[in-house]
């Protein structure tokens, strides 16, 4: 267990400097000259002295590779930089806003399991009926709506109406989380309860549930006790694909509520092409990406026996 | 197979609505009653009438005729990178997979750190790296995506080179390149379809997400995402001018959807679409749902 822990997180690292890295090859090929734009940015006057010395403090009279090296020297340390508008440490920056985010994560999280988990079982069990077709229906609608589309209509229809839900922002207790919640976890849950349903009916198609079903048990036994259990295998795994889109949808959602996370920190980097955040950004989601995965990666593990720990690739 | 598709009711409307989308938005010149980029402040916010089918925009441009350029914008820019995709994507797989080798180990390395990143937010920060605009949001779209196809294929071709119509067809010293072109791609080709088809509807909502967020179209473009960012400020006043185009999306994502879901059924080689059956692969179950 422990052997396998750490075979898996030294796989981690060249996936972590392969981002890093391409991500600073496309800085530098980025057009605008980041010791221009950061003067730009605060302020001050872009002389030739200025510029000199912007170049020096961000390291760019060295070659790439060394900035790179440089670079990766601070982020080992937890220094990432400073942030071309605010002049703050952009790893300060991100903390302080990391407790939101992860605040709507784990709100669309909830919203995407309290939708998928009965729908997509309700569905599998009235496979082939007319329940079934609309669950399949409502599902594709469900995937089909943009993100930012329904966070607007809920806006417009629900919020503005009726006038108790916040619209905007965080910081008016659980209630402030309900709209944004929704918006991330409504497609997610559509797409969910699909492979829910999709796994389920395969397990029950499984040597063991026919066996139950020809020692004569219940269907709602066999449901309840053998079929939902091993169905939960893959409901954990399939976590992992849909961790990806939760964390892609948190910049969109946050943007629509004004919701004061990473995603909103990332998205205004881009348009202030603010490069040290947006590369503190991209560290920050490989490492939780992969980190999440990798947790999903265990939890399944130790749901199902037959897989054994030795085995490399998940 | 042609009629068990013809008989899904869903894939049938799925097709229809694709089929409507991509005729109204091709002959927008034809079907759009004004210019789309004009500005005319004095007749903004206009509410639908006899010159303005659906009305106009903030800045007095006919909704109705940006609606059909913007769908044509969003269609036409899905379709491309989806070409190149496919393009980079299927012959990297295909060789990779029966190769093997040096191009194979470099190909899933690469795979391993674009597939460790949710596709969105790659996409957003190499397009906001490289600047905002719908060419980039191509770029960076091909550049993250292409990688899945890639990966698809090989798995595909790992296991159909072992099979006895390959085996053959080397002991007959056919070359690889033969056996590549005559063998190996008609095999991979319906899984690829299934999920291109399924791509697209991925695409409309990517591009539109981006424009929304005012990465892809700028403006004066008329593209659908962007309209609904250009519409946040009047949700409440004019809920029309994001209805009008937030529907056009879900509309031709929904019909993409449910083609590729149709096809699927049909065309699904288990494998392929259920990735996660090999995660527990030793249990041995074959899965005939």
């Amino acid at each position: 267990m422990l052997k396998y822990l750490v075979k898996r997180l030294l796989t981690l690292v060249p996936v972590l400097l392969g981002v890093t890295f391409i991500t600073f090859i496309l800085i530098d090929i980025a057009p605008g000259d980041p010791a221009e734009i950061m003067l730009n940015r605060r302020d001050i006057e872009v002389t030739p002295e200025n510029l000199e010395r912007a170049r020096e403090a961000l390291g760019l009279d060295e070659p790439l590779p060394l900035r790179y090296i440089n670079w990766l020297q601070g982020a080992v340390r937890g220094d990432l930089g400073t942030s071309f508008t605010t002049g703050e440490p952009v790893t300060r920056e991100i903390i302080s806003r990391l407790p939101a985010t992860i605040e709507l994560a784990a709100g669309g999280l909830v919203v995407m399991l309290a939708l998928a988990l009965p729908l997509g079982t309700i569905a599998a069990l009235l496979r082939g009926t007319v329940g079934d077709h609309l669950g399949r229906l409502t599902a594709l609608v469900g995937a089909s709506i943009p993100s930012f589309y329904l966070g607007l209509l809920l806006i417009t229809y629900i919020a503005v109406p009726t006038a108790w839900i916040p619209v905007m922002g965080r910081g008016e207790g659980l209630i402030g989380l309900v709209l944004p919640s929704l918006t991330l976890g409504f497609g997610l849950a559509a797409t969910y309860a699909r492979l829910l349903r999709a796994n389920l009916l395969e397990v029950l198609q499984l040597d063991f549930i026919r066996s139950a079903r020809a020692r004569g048990l219940k269907e709602t036994v066999i449901i309840g006790n053998h079929a939902l259990r091993n169905a939960l295998i893959p409901v954990v795994t399939l976590l992992g694909i849909t961790m990806g889109h939760l964390l892609g949808g948190t910049v969109v959602v946050e943007r629509i509520f004004a919701w004061p996370g990473v995603g909103r920190l990332a998205v205004d980097a881009i348009f202030n092409r603010n490069f040290p955040v947006i590369q503190g950004y991209v560290l920050l989601m490989g490492v939780a990406f992969v980190f999440m995965n990798l947790l999903i990666d265990l939890s399944y593990r130790l749901l199902d026996p037959r897989v054994k720990m030795e085995e490399g690739e998940g | 197979m042609r009629s068990k598709i013809l008989r899904d009711p869903l894939f049938l409307a799925g097709l229809i609505m694709i089929l409507l989308i991509f005729i109204a938005t091709m002959a927008a010149p034809l079907l759009a009653p004004h210019d789309p980029l004009p500005v005319s402040l004095p007749e903004r916010l206009q509410p639908a009438g006899d010159d303005y089918p659906l009305g106009t925009d903030s800045l007095g441009r006919c909704l109705l005729t940006r609606l059909l350029y913007g769908g044509r914008v969003t269609l036409q820019y899905s379709l491309s990178v989806l070409v190149i995709i496919v393009l980079i994507g299927v012959p990297v797989g295909l060789v990779a997979g029966y190769l093997g080798g040096l191009v194979d180990g470099l190909l899933m390395r690469l795979a391993d750190i674009v597939l460790a990143f949710p596709n969105l937010i790659l996409a957003l920060v190499v397009t906001g790296i490289l600047g905002p605009g719908l060419l980039n949001v191509l770029i960076a779209l091909a550049l993250v995506s292409w990688v899945q196809y890639a990966r698809v294929v090989r798995g595909m071709v790992l296991s159909l080179k072992q099979k006895e119509f390959v085996l053959a067809a080397r002991a007959a010293g056919t070359s690889p390149a033969g056996i590549i072109w005559d063998h190996l791609l008609p095999n991979v080709l319906p899984p690829v379809v299934v999920m291109a088809t399924l791509n697209l509807g991925r695409l409309v909502l990517a591009i539109s997400t981006l424009s929304f967020l005012g990465l892809g179209a700028q403006p004066p473009d008329p593209e659908w995402g962007a309209m609904i960012n250009e519409a946040r400020n009047y949700i409440v006043s004019q809920p029309q001018l994001m209805l009008y185009p937030g529907t056009a999306i879900a509309f031709t994502v929904l019909g993409f959807n449910l083609l590729g879901d149709g096809l699927r059924d049909v065309l699904d080689p288990q494998e392929f679409s259920r990735p996660w059956i090999h995660s527990f692969g030793k249990g041995g179950q074959k899965a005939s749902a």
